[in-house]
């Protein structure tokens, strides 16, 4: 690592807020049983969050695309064991605007997702999209951020690692009351089809959980409850610090002792294998020079694959060659090793730059369970459209055209994808912004319309009546309205005229 | 003429402060969106960049709350004027007058900003209907109904003086025009 590098990596780490606190945070948190550890290690610094991750911060009216002929909308690829969830894309436009006679989407507005119906679990070979292509998801970094003296008004939400924590609801009885917690992602994915939502009282001890809560690892602990605020001592949510993923096949199955493979000027070979002890020797070679060398295993399966220390003990990376002994469905076969190899790895680091694409920055989405729930990219620097103009999507994978203005209205928008194929347009008479929701996977076509579902289908019944100005029917009220002024016009003149002095 | 303007400026008034003093401030971009703001008029942190007053003034005008406001008073105020002319213009005429210009009084608040507050009372369903209508065209109405409803009850009223027992004594016999007699007989179909 050079020397410059080294200084941006320090100015980095010293950017960002530790969470150095008297409090040993490992204590306040609760395993799923007295002996399990905590699976996934306690963050040190709190990472900024992407913009307009709060529930105030969501799209405002958006237009509503399903999907476009070159994106993915319920495709389905099946990982090594044949599980195959759903994966779509997403689009998000937040808070755009209109501004001397352009569009404008400020930093962290426009979003793509990669929007998966189920978890992305490690170590299965699972495939994982990303944009044009079709990468192996490999192994992943969680870590657990506690914030204390954590207050939420009612109606407002907070960041917590990857987690968003909206105080949603007060329900009355008697002279007692409950209080709803909604926990999302930054993206915007609802647990509540998987955790419910956390429900926190003080005047109801018998009911709910009294003042604390757990869905997993994300947890809390309130001291105050009321139906202005809710105070926690603290709060936890987990964070998906980085994804490991690869383009490149090298090898899956049964490998001896002795077996190597070829990746560009290197060779992996493995050096030993030891089925008793569980374990198998992989070295790198550059030459005849041996450059990394890492036993891995023995597997722990009541551990895996949440546990961090047990799953690294399976993986190994050597810049970008990357593999593991895999637990399933067994590790060792006839003196043999269950491994799995590959290229070409890259990482996804939550808030890092997208290296396709640095105008984006990258940010996992991480499920409390330890499983992945899809990545977003979204741009770093404020983005303007001129009429007639569009702009690129990351990696070009879609695009954003503004076709059409008129003072502070947009006339004609519309999205397309890389192929050309072009949404009908989205913009309108009484149309201020180009905000958008496109897609059917689990955050835009679920949870976001918990959101701005109704907002969206209002916008798309107007957008798709006939309306007034464009000589279309009348509605049967507006006639009614325009025959009653006809008729008290009418009314009035035969009053007036009954005034004037009759000729002689 | 002059009672009658100033029931409508007192009536009009009246809404408009009612209407202040039911606002809320949105907390969310999405009720704001309803209350006729906008993205730019919030700040970075995601709250209202207007103080209540500004706020609601800027949502009065955004949604045309002036037109509802001279709906109300116009409507109010006929019927005020209705009620102050009493039986000279007869009390059918004067009830049927009344909740005529009450009626437009609630075909205005139907599609006002107050119909949410307002939905208890059922506002909400003829709303839904008049949701198409401009609340100008409304205002329209109401100007001439109510105008057409003054003319003619300022007629009657001028042609029917009140009966003898509601008026002192002193004034019965100077009471001109024609006899009470006479003015049922013409107020016949």
């Amino acid at each position: 690592m050079n020397k410059t590098l080294m200084l941006c990596c320090l100015a980095l780490a010293a950017s960002a807020p530790t969470l150095a606190s008297a409090t040993d945070h490992a204590q306040l948190l609760r395993q799923a049983r007295p002996d399990m550890p905590l699976a996934h290690p306690l963050a040190t610094q709190d990472l900024a969050p992407p913009p307009f991750s709060l529930l105030s911060e969501r799209p405002v009216k958006p237009a509503y695309v399903p999907t476009l002929p070159g994106l993915r909308s319920g495709v389905t690829m099946a990982d090594d064991f044949g599980r195959k969830p759903p994966k779509f894309d997403a689009v998000f436009i937040r808070q755009s605007r209109i501004e001397n006679g352009e569009v404008v989407i400020p930093p962290g507005g426009l979003a793509y997702m990669e929007d998966t119906w189920g978890g992305e679990v490690a170590l299965r070979g699972e495939p994982v999209p990303v944009l044009g292509k079709t990468s192996t998801y490999v192994d992943y970094d969680m870590s657990i951020v506690v914030k204390e003296n954590v207050t939420i008004p009612a109606g407002q939400s907070v960041v917590v690692g990857g987690q968003v924590y909206h105080y949603y609801a007060t329900v009355a009885h008697g002279q007692t009351a409950s209080h709803a917690l909604h926990v999302r992602t930054i993206a915007g994915t609802d647990w509540e089809w998987a955790f419910g939502a956390p429900v926190l009282s003080q005047t109801q001890p018998q009911w709910w959980g009294g003042s604390q809560f757990n869905q997993l690892y994300n947890q809390g602990q309130a001291r105050e409850v009321t139906r202005e605020k809710m105070v926690f001592d603290w709060l936890s949510g987990v964070r998906m610090d980085r994804l490991l993923m690869a383009d490149q096949k090298l090898f899956a199955g049964a490998a001896g002792a002795g077996d190597h493979w070829q990746a560009g000027q290197r060779q992996v070979r493995v050096a030993a294998v030891d089925a008793a002890a569980g374990t198998v020797t992989v070295q790198v070679l550059e030459g005849d020079k041996v450059v990394f060398s890492k036993t891995l295993g023995p597997v722990n399966p009541k551990l895996l694959i949440e546990d961090t220390t047990s799953r690294k003990r399976l993986v190994f990376e050597y810049g970008d060659i990357v593999g593991f002994l895999s637990p399933w469905p067994e590790p060792f076969k006839d003196g043999k090793a269950n491994l799995k190899l590959y290229a070409q790895a890259f990482s996804l680091n939550y808030g890092a730059d997208f290296a396709a694409d640095k105008r984006f920055a990258v940010y996992p989405v991480g499920c409390p369970t330890g499983h992945n729930f899809g990545f977003m990219l979204v741009n770093k620097a404020e983005i303007r459209i001129k009429p007639g103009a569009m702009v690129d999507g990351p990696q070009a994978y879609f695009k954003i055209a503004v076709d059409k203005l008129d003072g502070d209205q947009v006339l004609a928008w519309h999205v397309q994808d890389s192929l050309g194929n072009k949404s009908h347009n989205l913009g309108g008479a009484g149309i201020a912004n180009i905000d958008l929701v496109l897609g059917q996977g689990r955050v835009a076509g679920q949870a976001i319309l918990k959101d701005v579902g109704k907002a969206m289908l209002e916008r798309s019944y107007a957008a798709a009546a006939p309306s007034a100005d464009a000589g279309g029917p009348l509605s049967p009220a507006l006639a009614g309205g325009l025959g009653i002024a006809a008729l008290g016009l009418f009314a009035l003149a035969f009053e007036l005229g009954r005034r004037r002095p009759k000729a002689d | 003429m002059k009672r009658y303007l100033s029931w409508i400026t007192l009536a009009a008034l009246a809404y408009a402060a009612l209407s202040y003093f039911s606002f809320k401030l949105p907390a969310t971009l999405a009720d704001a969106e309803l209350c006729g703001f906008v993205a730019g008029d919030f700040n970075a942190d995601g709250q209202l960049a207007h103080a209540p007053l500004g706020a609601w003034w800027i949502s009065f005008m955004r949604k045309q709350e002036y037109w509802t406001a001279l709906s109300v008073g116009l409507a109010v105020g006929f019927v005020a004027h209705a009620l102050h002319i009493g039986r000279r213009a007869g009390s059918a005429r004067v009830a049927g007058a009344a909740a005529g210009g009450g009626l437009l009084a609630l075909s205005a608040l139907c599609v006002s900003c107050l119909a949410p507050v307002l939905s208890a009372v059922g506002l909400g369903l003829a709303g839904s209907w008049l949701v198409g209508v401009p609340k100008w065209l409304i205002a329209l109405n109401t100007l001439l109904l109510t105008g057409w409803g003054s003319l003619v009850l300022t007629r009657r009223g001028a042609v029917c003086p009140l009966p003898p027992a509601a008026l002192p004594q002193q004034y019965n016999a100077a009471a001109s025009g024609p006899s009470p007699q006479a003015c049922t007989v013409q107020n016949q179909p």
